[in-house]
């Protein structure tokens, strides 16, 4: 490790499909497997539902169909618990593999791409031998703010 | 003295100290940001319902101090005097001052103060500096709260001498605010001779609501796996293992009834309070009143309840100040000599109502809307109808008595009111027949206590419905059941006609059973009754909500979610405001005009 090196942050990767993502592992309040979920009738694809986690109730999104990520054949198996502020949400994924330690210096911008997809809620790349992990912003990803809204679309 | 006096006594001694250390902040913000209006409202706000209460507890001596204070605090409020730091000195001292009586009078609910000399000088105050020797006051402030905490047994010979050595030194200065130190070393001096005279503990303690919250969270998850344990244990043959697991299950219920009842009380004691105010109230006014209470017994959450107390004594007291006219004019209507206020308590549709009501005169809209046009609040081409009128009185600034009275009337009394309930979601409701009397109904929501509920299922999806809407279930027969284009299937039950809606409609959710399979679930808990058709009733059972995310708060028709038996979270429902949802969907335009309207109203009366 060179001293050019900065302060080091914490990175939980994982997967979502064949992709690989990472966020900031002190958003990630906790990592769980897919516990039993009660349907919310008239909501979003993408929002699967609320689960009891140890007595508190917690909505929980698929990340991928949030992501209009492709189907893919397989399995969502985690649930990674966030923290905003005082609220908690939910996020499931295929599975979660490792933490990694990063310095600014090893995240590059993302790649300029033509797309018609909103790619806003990617924050950067991080390379690693043949592997590309893209860093996600969760809150944009999940467009916390436009959640609030959920209900009223209801 | 009885018991029961002396427990609302000790009450308010609570709930003053908590006051004044609010008020404290207050004043010091004060000092940095004079011209903070909502600052000096709310100091405003907390030393008169100090007034308020101490005289209704009986405390007249700190009744009438805390009502110099208020009046003094009046003056900063009109602007009549500006906030030197010499007037927060004096403000800041006042303050010792009810803390220093707070300390005395929770070691010896009889104990007198000299208040005289701070009372001259917030009666007298000018702009002119007639306050230099306050720092040198300050020490012997000090020594006095050493003498209120409970420390003093072994020393106080000495502070005694102490304190009488003080005089005589500092006699010029500061006589009239050493000589309460004598009187409540004095006082506090029988108390240590007399070692065998119970000393007044406090036998509550207050708990941060959070922390009831987060036992209530682990309780529930304890019960979860308790039952999950029960399950397992069937196919062991361990007798003792078996056994354990019965007994644990006994006392993991006590804990949960046990924890579960922290946050409920009876409104009784709240309610006696107000008996005391009645009373003085009426004794002040030279009236004759009929106090009737009902529904003591009625539970409330804690939190609720110690936020009702406040309105409660300003509804109170406008009623019998304002309410109930004098005999003369009460035996010309003839009515009854006596004035009847009866405040009452029940649960009404999951939520608890309080009701206050007299007999008196009854809100005459006319002379509303004259006064609200002589203070501003609305204007003269203003059209409010009789009933935008009556809502006039909680306005801010509003107060249709000329004369300021201690026992009613600063025009601040029925906006704190207002402040207050709607900070606990609640509405205040007013109904009023000229000559005939007036009610006052207080809609407080049960959000945090837990609900008796009947689990039911529709279309594969759980969901609780709150009893107190349920009216009766039965399983319609062929013959109940009328078709009608417009309104869809109705039921007709014992000659009534009641719309029947599906629960899985509201939801998207088709179910291909016939109405005849389905259970009906009566709710009479609105305006107009209707049944709420579910595939099945699993259980009755008590639920503690809990509240969904933001993510989900806005959804129509739910208000909020509970954790059944199986460990699984269900959503609950509330009836009245389930069907709108279908209504909304049909009638968009409607509701965003309704809207409006509503929104147009608020702007008149505020």
């Amino acid at each position: 490790m060179n001293e050019e090196s900065k302060t080091l942050n914490k990175y939980i990767c994982f997967n979502l499909g064949v992709e690989k993502y990472a966020i900031p592992l002190l958003t990630v309040k906790e990592v769980i497997r897919v516990p039993e979920i009660t349907a919310v009738p008239q909501t979003a694809p993408y929002f699967l539902g609320i689960m009891n986690l140890r007595g508190q109730v917690i909505s929980i999104m698929d990340l991928r169909k949030k992501l209009n990520l492709k189907e893919s054949n397989s399995v969502e198996t985690t649930v990674m618990i966030l923290n905003f502020g005082k609220n908690q949400l939910g996020v499931m994924v295929d599975c979660v593999n490792y933490v990694v330690s990063l310095s600014d210096n090893d995240i590059s911008e993302k790649p300029v791409v033509s797309s018609a997809h909103n790619t806003d809620y990617i924050s950067g790349v991080y390379r690693k031998d043949n592997e590309l992990i893209l860093i996600l912003d969760i809150v944009k990803a999940l467009s916390v703010e436009e959640l609030q809204q959920l209900g009223m679309a209801a | 003295m009885d018991d029961f006096e002396i427990e609302l006594k000790i009450g308010f001694l609570e709930e003053a100290e908590q006051a004044i250390t609010e008020v404290e902040s207050c004043f010091l913000i004060l000092e940095s940001d004079s011209m903070n209006i909502e600052n000096i409202n709310k100091i405003f706000r907390l030393a008169h319902n100090l007034k308020g209460s101490s005289k209704a507890v009986g405390f007249d001596e700190f009744g009438a101090f805390t009502h110099e204070f208020e009046t003094f605090i009046l003056k900063i409020k009109n602007g009549a005097l500006s906030c030197t730091p010499a007037v927060v000195n004096i403000l800041l001292q006042a303050n010792d001052h009810i803390q220093l009586m707070i300390n005395g009078l929770k070691s010896n609910l009889a104990a007198t103060f000299d208040s005289a000399n701070l009372l001259n000088q917030m009666k007298n105050y000018s702009e002119m500096p007639a306050v230099k020797n306050i720092d040198k006051l300050n020490p012997v402030t000090e020594i006095v709260s050493d003498v209120s905490t409970e420390r003093y047994e072994p020393t106080i010979e000495e502070l005694l001498a102490m304190a009488e050595a003080q005089e005589a030194l500092a006699a010029n200065q500061s006589k009239m605010i050493l000589k309460p130190v004598i009187e409540l070393v004095k006082t506090a001096s029988p108390t240590v001779a007399n070692a065998k005279q119970p000393q007044t503990v406090d036998e509550s303690i207050r708990v941060a609501l959070s922390k009831v919250e987060a036992l209530l969270n682990s309780v529930g998850e304890m019960v979860i796996l308790q039952s999950v344990l029960k399950e397992q244990v069937l196919g062991h043959e361990n007798e003792a293992l078996k056994k354990t697991v019965i007994q644990l299950s006994k006392i993991s219920k006590e804990i949960q009834d046990s924890s579960m009842s922290l946050r409920m009380t009876a409104v009784k004691p709240t309610f006696q309070k107000m008996q005391r105010i009645v009373r003085d109230t009426a004794q002040a006014l030279n009236k004759e009143i009929n106090f009737v209470l009902k529904g003591e017994d009625t539970e409330l959450d804690k939190t609720v309840l110690e936020k009702i107390n406040d309105p409660l004594v300003h509804l109170i007291r406008n009623s019998v100040d304002h309410g109930i006219e004098n005999s003369m004019i009460r035996t010309a209507n003839n009515k009854s000599e006596k004035g009847t206020v009866i405040l009452s308590a029940y649960h009404q549709s999951g939520k608890l109502v309080i009701e206050v009501s007299d007999d008196g005169g009854g809100l005459n809209p006319e002379k509303l809307r004259t006064k609200a046009i002589e203070k501003n609040i609305i204007s003269e081409n203003q059209k409010l109808t009789d009933d935008e009128c009556r809502n006039l009185i909680f306005a801010a600034g509003f107060s249709t008595k000329e004369a300021v009275t201690d026992v009613s009337g600063r025009g601040v009394g029925m906006d704190v009111v207002k402040t207050n309930i709607t900070e606990l979601n609640g509405e205040i409701k007013i109904t009023s027949v000229l000559g005939q009397g007036t009610t006052f109904k207080i809609i407080l929501p049960l959000t945090l206590a837990i609900i008796d509920s009947l689990i039911v299922s529709s279309c594969d999806h759980k969901f609780a419905v709150p009893l107190t809407h349920v009216h009766e279930t039965l399983r319609p027969t062929f013959q109940q059941i009328q078709k009608n284009q417009n309104i869809g299937e109705t039921l007709l039950l014992r000659g009534e006609n009641l719309p029947m809606y599906r629960v899985g409609d509201f939801f998207g959710l088709r179910s291909h059973l016939e109405t005849t399979d389905l259970i009906a679930l009566v709710v009479r808990s609105g305006e107009k009754p209707f049944c709420l058709m579910v595939d099945d009733i699993l259980v009755q059972n008590e639920i503690v909500t809990k509240p969904l995310g933001l993510e989900l708060q806005n959804l129509k028709g739910i208000s909020g979610s509970t954790i059944l038996a199986d460990g699984k979270p269900a959503l609950i429902l509330e009836p009245q405001d389930l069907i709108l949802r279908k209504k909304t969907e049909f009638r968009t335009n409607h509701k965003v005009i309704e809207k409006n309207e509503r929104s147009n109203d608020r702007l008149r009366v505020a």
